[in-house]
C-alpha cells in the first residue's frame, strides 16, 4: 500500500523533508499502529512519536482512538501544534 | 437572524480599512467589534513568515467563525489571516463581529482570536537574516483557548 507522507510546520525540519511517498505491506487499522509502523522507515521517524501532534488523511483530521480504513495512495498529513493569529 | 460568516486566507498585506469595507452587518447590529494582530518587532526580527494548510487551514476558520456566532448570537463575522512571509508592523489577522449589543461582539471576536491560534493549522517562522526559528504555541496560548473550553460562556 503507497500512501503520501506529509509533514507541516517543526515538524518538517524534524524528519528532514516536506512530503514522501512510502509503500507499507501492512494496513495499519488506528494512528498509532499507523506511526509505529513508519518511525522505522523514516530517518528520524521517532518525530512522529511527539503526542502534540494532529493527523489529517485525505484532508480530514483523524483521532488515535478511531479505526482507520487506509487506502492505496492516501495521503496523510502529520501536523504539528498550530500557533496562528 | 440571516448571518453571514466572511473567511478570508490571502498572501497579500492584508488592508484593514478595505475589509472594514467589506464587513456587512444587519441593522440589528447595535455593536462592532473588531481584533487586529499585527507582526511585533522584537530581537533583530526581519520577517515573519505563516505556513497553513491548504485545505485544513479555511475549514477550521470556518468552523472557529460558526462556533463564535452560534456561542455568542453575533449575526456577521469576518476572519481575515495573513500567510506567507510578513514585514515588521504588517497585520497578520484581522477580525470583525457584529452584535446586537456590545458584550456579545467583544466575547465573539476575543473568542475567535483565542480559539484560532490553537485550533487553525497555522505554523509561525520569525526570520533573523537568513535562519529562522518555528514559533511553538505557548501555555498561555493553551490557556486562553481552554479557558473558553470550560466556562462555556
Amino acid at each position: 500500500m503507497k500512501l503520501t507522507l506529509e509533514f507541516f510546520g517543526p515538524l518538517r525540519d524534524r524528519v528532514g523533508q516536506a512530503s514522501t511517498v512510502l509503500t507499507l505491506v501492512e494496513r495499519p487499522q488506528s494512528i498509532p499502529a499507523l506511526i509505529e509502523a513508519l518511525v522505522p522507515l523514516l530517518e528520524s521517524g521517532e518525530a512522529l512519536r511527539d503526542p502534540h501532534l494532529r493527523v489529517a488523511i485525505n484532508d480530514k483530521f483523524c483521532s488515535a482512538a478511531e479505526n482507520l480504513m487506509l487506502h492505496d495512495h492516501d495521503r496523510v498529513a502529520f501536523l504539528s501544534p498550530f500557533s496562528g493569529g | 437572524m440571516m448571518t453571514r460568516s466572511d473567511i478570508v486566507l490571502t498572501g497579500e498585506c492584508l488592508d484593514i480599512e478595505a475589509l472594514n469595507r467589506r464587513f456587512q452587518f444587519g441593522m440589528g447590529s447595535g455593536a462592532i467589534s473588531t481584533f487586529t494582530g499585527l507582526v511585533r518587532s522584537s530581537d533583530a526580527l526581519t520577517a515573519l513568515e505563516l505556513l497553513h494548510h491548504r485545505v485544513l487551514t479555511p475549514a477550521a476558520l470556518q468552523r472557529i467563525a460558526k462556533a463564535a456566532m452560534n456561542r455568542f448570537g453575533v449575526a456577521d463575522l469576518l476572519i481575515a489571516h495573513r500567510y506567507g512571509r510578513m514585514a515588521v508592523g504588517e497585520p497578520i489577522v484581522h477580525i470583525a463581529g457584529a452584535a446586537p449589543h456590545r458584550r456579545a461582539a467583544l466575547d465573539c471576536v476575543s473568542y475567535a482570536i483565542d480559539v484560532l491560534k490553537t485550533q487553525a493549522p497555522f505554523w509561525k517562522r520569525e526570520w533573523r537574516g537568513d535562519k529562522y526559528d518555528w514559533v511553538e504555541p505557548t501555555p498561555d496560548d493553551h490557556e486562553k483557548a481552554a479557558t473558553w473550553m470550560e466556562t462555556g460562556s
